[in-house]
């Protein structure tokens, strides 16, 4: 690039690409650039995808305690032990040993099987089978209850349609009898129930949303810090537009990049659906790249301090996603936290995707959680003035 | 000498704005806005729009009954699939029931009939509130009409409730039977805000000693023999005194005000946050050294945050992570520390069933405490060489 420089007198003297390359320059002096902006969101998407690689929990370890020891009970044992979910890795005599092993934490449930079981079963009366889940970790538990409740529903059902056909009821008329009303469920835009795509979806553009926040604060706030202003400023032709364009246009094409590696994440290798406008999609990641910039822009104004800028900026991506109600859901919080949640630009990008990616809805409707990036915007150009004189005089300088 | 360091380092944290927003600030706004926002724990009233095909008396009370499961709220009988879904994508609702035709008619004939649920995939929270209600709630319906029938034949009450389900699934939810949000993700977001606060904090301290050139004063002490130890005595000292007021605030207010799990006893609480604390506070001297500037930490590790959140197994779990990526995790205190903090504080469980993970944390502590000494006696003999410059000290870490 620095041939470039040298050599066309367009780029020494457009005041646009003077910025641009002494940004550029800038940033071939210190680590932290090539860290924020390439190493960084890498390493975090590789070791992400990595943590998420199974998709969803399973094998998780089940503990049974057979006080029947017959057919029946073993056949339960089995049936718990075949779904995804549950692993049945031990067999206790008794209760006592079994919960001692979960709170060992080797064990996430324990399945009890009474005395007997068979023997009431087959008389026709009934039996019940305790099962005590660890729901401390909800996901957990949530899959376990899943897997158990079925596999036990499965037996009983079966148990029932026996007795049904051995009453003289054909097959179909017994299934009629032995559950009234079904339930069908529909899983909509994550039929496979997959926690990663839901999980990594939102993780990986805050991964990004994180670096465009602190690349961005450190780039303009050093300025600050150093007191370099007037010299950027000077490049620029004393214009501050074109200061800031020549600075940030840099980070936006390497953040852009970024994610774009995200989106073959996200669409190609796990498979994440996309049934909506990919470019859409494109513009929305460029222009959510850009709000960000510039709220960074606000932030350093604002503070006129480059470590309490990246400190703020930290605070606002790690609060983006709780707030975002993806895992949460807003209504359900307290109103003023539901309110606070609508100061995220994020949380207009999680509408976004998931308008467009999981559930494949006219552009119509992304356009408004598009349109509200537009104030984060407003915000920093309401501050630039004072960002002028930030930079040009020399009280606001040196500041830690 | 140590009491001299001690002095020295509160010093610095104390006139350090950016130093007391991350070691003290930052561990009252985070857990306090995560708190809040997940306050209500549970999604209740899901707001989920009917289509009711059949509109007969045995329909409207299935619909009753939906209505009053605490997981649902109907917000609207629609009487199209069509109009279900528009209100859905106007995001009325989290999702449609949908009772067929011919509902009533087929069940007095004694024949199935099926009910469906659509559940929006794309909010995990969301789709477990509506299944878990509707399974519930059919289920139910379905018994009594079972019940019903059997009685018709003859049957006595519990006669019919025998022969309905013959194995019986009683479950039972422990240390969290509501299936909290905040209860299951905060005791563990708490520890890793302490454990990430503290590194950074330390960091930056580290960080700003360098660009300050502040620690020169305490080469000579550290070059003699065994003179390293009561820098390291002093400065941990310090950091342990502000997070023993840190862990007060965040695990025992935040955990009584918001009703978080406090099963175990304090004692035990104590003996092993104590290890881990000097564990991190050992990693993150052992990292200072590597800052040259003030901001370096917070532009190299606030992105490890949410990373290390699913690499402790809070909410992910363990046996679902890659054994490479979990094994390298241990290198963070968190990791160890995790498993055996939840079990004490959710489960209840005393020292005795947590001695694997303890061994494991001391381990590590003996190891970072190496690591710490090492690095502060290269970080001396470092600026003894370099006299005032304060230089990189990645040449040192290299010899290493």
């Amino acid at each position: 690039m620095k041939d470039i420089k040298q050599t066309s007198p367009f780029f020494r003297t457009n005041p646009f690409f003077r910025v641009f390359f002494r940004e550029i320059d800038r940033m071939t002096g210190s680590t932290i650039y090539l860290f924020t902006t390439l190493i960084g969101p890498l390493i975090s998407f590789i070791i992400l995808l990595s943590v998420f690689s199974d998709g969803v929990p399973r094998n998780l370890p089940v503990g049974i305690v057979d006080l029947d020891n017959t057919n029946l009970s073993r056949k339960i044992g089995m049936w718990i032990g075949a779904t995804p979910e549950a692993e049945v890795i031990k067999h206790y005599p008794n209760q006592r040993e079994a919960y001692q092993e979960m709170k060992e934490g080797k064990l996430d449930a324990v399945v009890i099987i009474p005395d007997g079981t068979e023997k009431h079963i087959l008389k026709g009366g009934n039996e019940t089978v305790q099962v005590f889940v660890n729901n401390s970790n909800i996901l957990k538990g949530g899959f376990l209850q899943k897997g158990i409740y079925k596999s036990l529903a499965t037996l009983s059902g079966g148990i029932k349609l026996q007795v049904a056909m051995k009453n003289g009821l054909s097959e179909n008329q017994a299934m009629d009898k032995i559950q009234p009303v079904k339930l069908q469920q529909h899983v909509l835009f994550n039929p496979f129930g997959n926690y990663s795509y839901f999980l990594l979806t939102a993780l990986l553009p805050l991964m990004i949303v994180l670096f465009t926040l602190l690349a961005s604060v450190f780039a303009v706030g050093i300025e600050v810090k150093e007191g370099t202003g007037p010299e950027w400023l000077e490049h620029a032709g004393g214009s501050l537009i074109v200061a800031l364009a020549g600075k940030l246009l840099p980070y936006t094409i390497l953040l852009f990049i970024n994610a774009m590696v995200m989106n073959v994440i996200l669409f190609v290798q796990i498979g994440t659906p996309l049934q909506g406008s990919f470019a859409f999609l494109l513009i929305s990641e460029l222009y959510l790249i850009m709000t960000y910039q510039m709220f960074s822009v606000f932030l350093v104004s604002a503070t006129a301090n480059l470590r309490l800028g990246l400190s703020l900026a930290s605070a606002y991506s790690m609060m983006a996603l709780t707030f975002s109600g993806l895992t949460f859901p807003q209504f359900s919080m307290p109103l003023a936290a539901s309110i606070f949640s609508y100061i995220f630009p994020f949380t207009y990008w999680i509408k976004i995707f998931i308008s467009q990616a999981m559930r494949g809805e006219a552009i119509v409707r992304a356009l408004i959680p598009l349109a509200c990036f537009l104030p984060f915007i407003l915000l920093a150009v309401i501050f630039l003035p004072r960002l002028k004189r930030l930079l040009k005089e020399e009280k606001y300088w040196g500041k830690i | 000498m140590t009491g001299q360091f001690y002095r020295t380092e509160m010093r610095n944290i104390r006139k350090d704005s950016g130093a007391i927003l991350i070691l003290i600030g930052a561990l009252m706004i985070y857990p306090l806005a995560y708190s809040i926002a997940y306050k209500n724990e549970v999604v209740r009233e899901l707001k989920t729009t009917i289509v009711d095909l059949d509109r007969t008396t045995t329909s409207r009370q299935l619909i009753r009954m939906i209505n009053s499961a605490e997981q649902i709220e109907i917000s609207r009988v629609a009487v199209s699939l069509d109009e279900a879904k528009n209100d859905f994508f106007e995001g009325n609702s989290g999702g449609i029931v949908v009772i067929p035709q011919h509902f009533e008619k087929d069940i007095l004939n004694g024949k199935q009939t099926n009910v469906s649920v659509f559940a929006d995939g794309s909010y995990f929270l969301i789709y477990r509130q509506l299944i878990a209600g509707s399974v519930k709630t059919v289920g139910t319906f379905s018994a009594g009409i079972e019940i019903k029938k059997l009685m018709m034949e003859g049957k006595t009450y519990d006669q019919a409730e025998e022969m309905r389900d013959p194995l019986v699934t009683d479950m039972h939810f422990w240390f969290n039977p509501s299936s909290g949000y905040g209860s299951f993700v905060m005791p563990g977001i708490i520890i890793i805000i302490l454990q990430q606060t503290l590194l950074i904090g330390i960091g930056m301290l580290g960080g700003t000693a360098k660009e300050k050139n502040r620690d020169s004063f305490m080469v000579p002490a550290a070059l003699k023999k065994g003179g390293v130890l009561p820098i390291l005595f002093g400065k941990t000292l310090s950091y342990l005194t502000v997070y023993a007021v840190n862990c007060v605030i965040t695990m025992v207010w935040i955990h009584s005000w918001f009703n978080y799990p406090d099963r175990g006893s304090y004692l035990s609480v104590l003996m092993l946050t104590l290890p881990f604390l000097l564990s991190v506070i050992f990693m993150g001297i052992t990292l200072s050294v590597l800052f040259k500037r003030r901001e370096s930490s917070i532009m190299f590790m606030v992105f490890l945050s949410p990373i290390v959140v699913f690499l402790s197994g809070i909410s992910w779990p363990a046996s679902s992570i890659p054994p490479v990526v979990y094994n390298l995790a241990h290198l963070f205190p968190s990791t160890i520390m995790m498993p055996a903090y939840l079990r004490i504080r959710s489960m209840g469980v005393g020292i005795e069933a947590i001695k694997h993970e303890y061994f494991l944390m001391l381990l590590q502590m003996g190891f970072y405490f190496c690591t710490a000494a090492v690095a502060l006696y290269f970080s001396a003999r470092h600026n003894a060489r370099k006299g005032n410059n304060s230089v990189a000290i990645l040449s040192e870490t290299e010899q290493k």
